[in-house]
């Protein structure tokens, strides 16, 4: 058995529990900050295969990241991780992309790879301000992109702005993300109806089709249907499921709204 | 004149949008770069087919799409990474918000319409995505198997 101890390190043989540890750790976050299931699989297949695996069997949907590995000595491990939820951050995702590849050319210490990933997670850049231009900027501009004037812009960028801080204060506490979506919905339809009626925006309609877009992701059910054809059935019916959710929390959230909006 | 403002409008979204998604600064103008390419397809068709709904999400995805995969592998980053940020100008909002607007005043009938239309552009853009990945995969997919393996 101590063929599989931790002291084997030395000799250049890694502890199986040890590789895929660090293959989930980077897989899991993967996934959390929004990479394809895809890529996922095949970044634990990588890591495992470049330090010594014999058979790597991963699999992941999106809520969740498992894999069997089985050394060249006959040792065999399985793990999983559990992954809540997802927010995508497109930077943290490539560096883990770029560790991954080191692993496979290089081949680094696990050490090494252990200490540049918790330098990639924990690092915490202040990212918040792009929140806060970003979505007036993508709201207020998407609201133009739908016909509104310049007046429309303003009001639904006003609505970002306070979706941005909304989003502070619901994810400080842990309300689940269809929840907060009907919320979000909710509130930026009245903002939208109540900044109309001030006189601020012109064409509520308008308003409103730029601040959805800020929960809507289009994108969502063109990977869940790829997920689906490419074969991943699990995780492309749970990536529809949630698409569909998703749009039925947006609509309940505006058609309260614009039920509420009707009767001012 | 309005469609040039509706094309500036919507790369400024993708701006807005990348920001959101966490673009790395590097990245950043092919994403934009990207939105660009979608938005000026989205508006190019709405002229020249006007009423083809599905059509012109599927060619200006499929367009799209094509520009994402080869610019990831040039670039060396994932697709994901400038797929988010292109498509967002054609998520269909506009069409969401108007079933949302006619189930509230009950009409049935526009709410269902509306509702199809949501669902039609979404497969548009589904099946753009699903098309060009899919090509892309089966040039990629001999370099894979050697890696799997070994």
């Amino acid at each position: 058995m101590e063929l599989y101890l931790e002291s084997e390190t030395e000799s250049g043989i890694y502890a199986a529990d040890r590789i895929l540890s660090i293959a989930l750790d980077i897989a899991e976050k993967m996934l959390e900050k929004g990479a394809q299931v895809q890529r996922v699989e095949d970044t634990i297949v990588k890591i495992c295969l470049a330090y010594g695996a014999d058979q790597v069997e991963p699999f992941a949907i999106t809520s969740l990241v498992q894999a069997t590995v089985r050394m060249a000595n006959g040792y065999h491990t399985t793990q999983l991780r559990r992954v809540y939820e997802t927010n995508t951050d497109l930077t943290v995702l490539e560096k883990l992309v770029h560790l991954t590849d080191r692993v496979c050319k290089e081949k680094p210490s696990l050490d090494e790879v252990e200490r540049t990933f918790q330098e990639i997670v924990a690092h915490r850049r202040n990212t918040l301000w792009m929140d806060f231009v970003g979505m007036p900027l993508g709201a207020g501009t998407l609201a133009g992109f739908f016909g509104g004037n310049l007046r429309d812009v303003l009001a639904t960028a006003i609505i970002g702005l306070i979706v941005a801080c909304l989003n502070l204060f619901l994810t400080r506490r842990v309300i689940n993300p269809v929840a907060r979506t009907a919320i979000n919905s909710f509130l930026s339809g009245l903002l939208a109806v109540l900044l109309c009626k001030v006189g601020l925006g012109e064409h509520v309609e308008l308003v409103m089709m730029g601040t959805i877009m800020l929960f809507i992701t289009g994108i969502l059910f063109g990977n869940a249907l790829r997920d689906l054809l490419c074969g991943d059935l699990i995780a492309g019916m749970l990536k529809c499921l949630q698409a569909f959710i998703m749009a039925f929390a947006i609509a309940a959230g505006y058609s309260l709204a614009i039920f509420l909006g009707g009767l001012l | 004149m309005s469609e040039f403002v509706t094309f500036v409008m919507g790369v400024l979204g993708t701006c807005g949008f990348s920001l959101i998604f966490r673009v790395p600064a590097k990245r950043f103008s092919f994403a934009v770069l990207g939105g660009a390419i979608s938005c000026g397809m989205l508006v190019l068709l709405n002229w020249c087919m006007e009423g083809h709904m599905f059509l012109v999400n599927l060619i200006a995805t499929t367009v799209s799409a094509v520009y994402c995969e080869v610019a990831a592998r040039l670039l060396k980053t994932p697709v994901t990474m400038l797929m988010l940020p292109t498509l967002v100008p054609l998520a269909p909002g506009y069409h969401l918000y108007y079933a949302t607007f006619y189930l509230v005043h009950n009409d049935m009938a526009l709410c269902w319409q509306y509702a199809a239309n949501t669902l039609i552009v979404a497969t548009g853009i589904a099946v753009g995505i699903v098309a060009v990945s899919l090509v892309i995969r089966l040039i990629r997919i001999p370099k894979l198997q050697i890696h799997l393996h070994k």
